[in-house]
């Protein structure tokens, strides 16, 4: 946790002082896309080496989804309402 | 991009029901860690050198706050309103959505404060979420506008999908997902447990 925020720091003092050279910055996108392969790739092996999850997978699955599901759709109505009414000057 | 990444999960969850690379699972925690403060560092160098984007945030000032209660009060009522149709109570329902994607702890959490059943159902929807976040960032982004792609990823827009709100909404709003994502972070152990402990 606190070794994320860290990390995110640091990146952002780098970042903000422009003192990291020019071609860097051309491969900041390719070390983004690599790391998060491993972490959903790592993802995956914790739910295929977990015997639990995968035998209930189907019977559960189906709930697991809905909440999910209206948990994005509620979530994305309201910040569209909060990006209408209290947004608007920031948007675009 | 999508195709990409539903491919390595399921090349990961094939990897590990098959048991390949068996030695490998002790190291995926450290991995996992390295990988995820990896591309925090990278995003962190995208955020600091967008300097405008920081001028910006001090315009915003206290609204910002608005942004994570706002994914919260969505998630729950989503999930209050789906909870009768697949026959959860309604309280259980609204502690699995308060994991808010963060599917390890809410997982554990109620596994450990109700059931296995529900520790399951929390871990599997927090991972959907994840999942879904992934692939409907971009679209949310186009069709409501940009500042609603901080919303599908709940509490992994500071960590695993906010690189997807990135690219779909840019650094600004990238900026917003992170702190967002952070305070929803802080609520899921705060809240899963209250709901669960709610008589309804």
């Amino acid at each position: 946790m606190w070794t994320i925020f860290m990390a995110l720091i640091l990146g952002a003092l780098l970042g903000w002082s422009n003192k990291l050279p020019g071609i860097f910055y051309k491969y900041t996108d390719k070390i983004t896309m690599v790391g998060l392969m491993v972490l959903l790739f790592s993802m995956g092996i914790s739910i295929g080496n977990n015997d639990q999850i995968l035998k209930h997978l189907n019977s559960l699955g189906i709930k697991a989804l809905a909440i999910a599901t209206f948990s994005i759709i509620g979530s994305v109505l309201v910040i569209w309402f909060l990006q209408r009414k209290i947004f608007r000057g920031g948007e675009n | 991009m999508s195709l990409l990444i539903i491919a390595s999960v399921l090349l990961g969850i094939i990897v590990g029901k098959m048991g390949i690379l068996a030695g490998f699972i002790q190291y995926i925690d450290l991995i996992s860690t390295l990988a995820l403060n990896l591309l925090l560092f990278s995003v962190g160098i995208e955020l600091g050198r967008n300097k405008e984007i920081w001028q910006r945030l001090a315009n915003y000032g206290w609204r910002i706050i608005l942004i994570p209660l706002g994914v919260a009060l969505g998630t729950l009522l989503g999930s209050a309103f789906i909870s009768q149709a697949i026959d959860l109570p309604v309280n259980q329902a609204l502690a699995v959505g308060a994991g808010f994607g963060w599917y390890s702890l809410s997982g554990v959490l109620l596994n450990e404060l109700v059931s296995p059943e529900l520790g399951t159902i929390a871990f599997l929807s927090n991972v959907f979420r994840e999942l879904l976040a992934v692939i409907i960032i971009p679209l949310v982004a186009l069709k409501f506008g940009s500042l609603t792609a901080v919303a599908p990823g709940g509490a992994t827009s500071m960590d695993t999908t906010l690189p997807f709100v990135n690219k779909a909404a840019g650094a600004d709003i990238a900026l917003m997902a992170f702190i967002s994502g952070a305070t929803l972070t802080a609520l899921v152990p705060i809240l899963v447990p209250l709901f669960v402990n709610w008589p309804l």
